[in-house]
């Protein structure tokens, strides 16, 4: 459905477009606003940020997306909210100790692989995911995440966000996000892989 | 030249082809002589498609019940010169 349809039927507080929008936008909200204010009040932001939804939506313009005009109001409230409690959002620091990509020890000391990535028996995707042990392995992987690389990692690589889209919702620099995604990537790379070994 | 461990670090910005021209040549270079990084890329790349394949857990329901339902009382509310002050 066009999205000015669909922005329409909100205006007019069409029940069904509210069940589609809330459906299709929910858990991404929850993903922002728990990377910004944690876990333990992210519900409480999210239900607060979709009342501002609806009270800004006359004045939406249609200058980015639906979805990420909504996602950067989760980010605000977020942001508010830890305001108001005399936090401040950190994303972390890029240079920060946590290795940007695969472990230290798998490479010697002039850089080569020392411990090379094993070859895995299953290579495409879809037979990957045929596996429900291999399902619930990554997510599992992806739970462990910390936070704010959770949400960029389901924000590009499950939502198909840009980067650029996804910093300006977050408030962060895209080599700060680009490192953070890097990380995601590789843990969940490392938990397929020891899946295969096994 | 870059070594394996560069490699790794560069592994995502190389997928998403988000590297400047000379950096992707030198990862190509690498690539081209070394059969473990081109191991190594081949499966990162299967990773990424893999998450962006993985079903998402089925929504909650009842959350979203909930949720519509405080969404078309808040509508309610809401009067019509609130709108510019939020
Ligand atoms: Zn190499």
């Amino acid at each position: 459905m066009p999205e000015q349809i669909l922005i329409k039927r909100l205006l007019n507080g069409d029940e069904n477009a509210y069940r589609d929008v809330v459906t299709d936008y929910h858990s991404s909200m929850l993903y922002v606003a728990r990377a910004i204010v944690g876990t333990a009040i992210a519900d409480e932001v999210v239900q607060e940020a979709w009342v501002s939804v609806i009270k800004a939506l006359p004045k939406f313009e249609g200058r980015s997306s639906l979805k990420t005009w909504i996602l950067r109001i989760v980010s605000n409230n977020a942001k508010s909210r830890l305001r108001k409690e005399s936090r401040h959002f950190s994303a972390g620091d890029a240079a920060d100790l946590e290795i940007i990509g695969m472990p230290q020890e798998r490479f010697s000391d002039n850089g080569h692989w020392a411990v090379p990535p094993s070859r895995w028996n299953i290579e495409s995707p879809d037979e990957l995911l045929t596996s429900d042990e291999l399902q619930s392995c990554i997510r599992q992987a992806i739970d462990k995440l910390p936070a704010i690389q959770q949400t960029i990692l389901s924000l590009r690589d499950m939502d198909d966000m840009s980067m650029e889209e996804i910093c300006k919702i977050l408030e962060i620099s895209e080599s700060n996000s680009r490192v953070l995604l890097h990380r995601a990537r590789t843990k969940v790379f490392l938990a397929i892989e020891k899946f295969q070994g096994n | 030249m870059l070594s394996c461990k560069d490699i790794s670090h560069l592994a995502s910005d190389h997928i998403d082809d988000n590297l400047s021209l000379l950096m992707k040549i030198k990862v190509k270079f690498h690539l081209f002589i070394c059969h473990k990084c081109r191991d190594f890329i081949k499966q990162f790349r299967t990773t990424v498609k893999v998450i962006h394949q993985i079903n998402p857990l089925p929504a909650d329901q009842e959350a979203i019940d909930l949720q519509v339902q405080n969404l078309i009382k808040a509508k309610q509310h809401i009067k019509p010169d609130d709108v510019d002050r939020s």
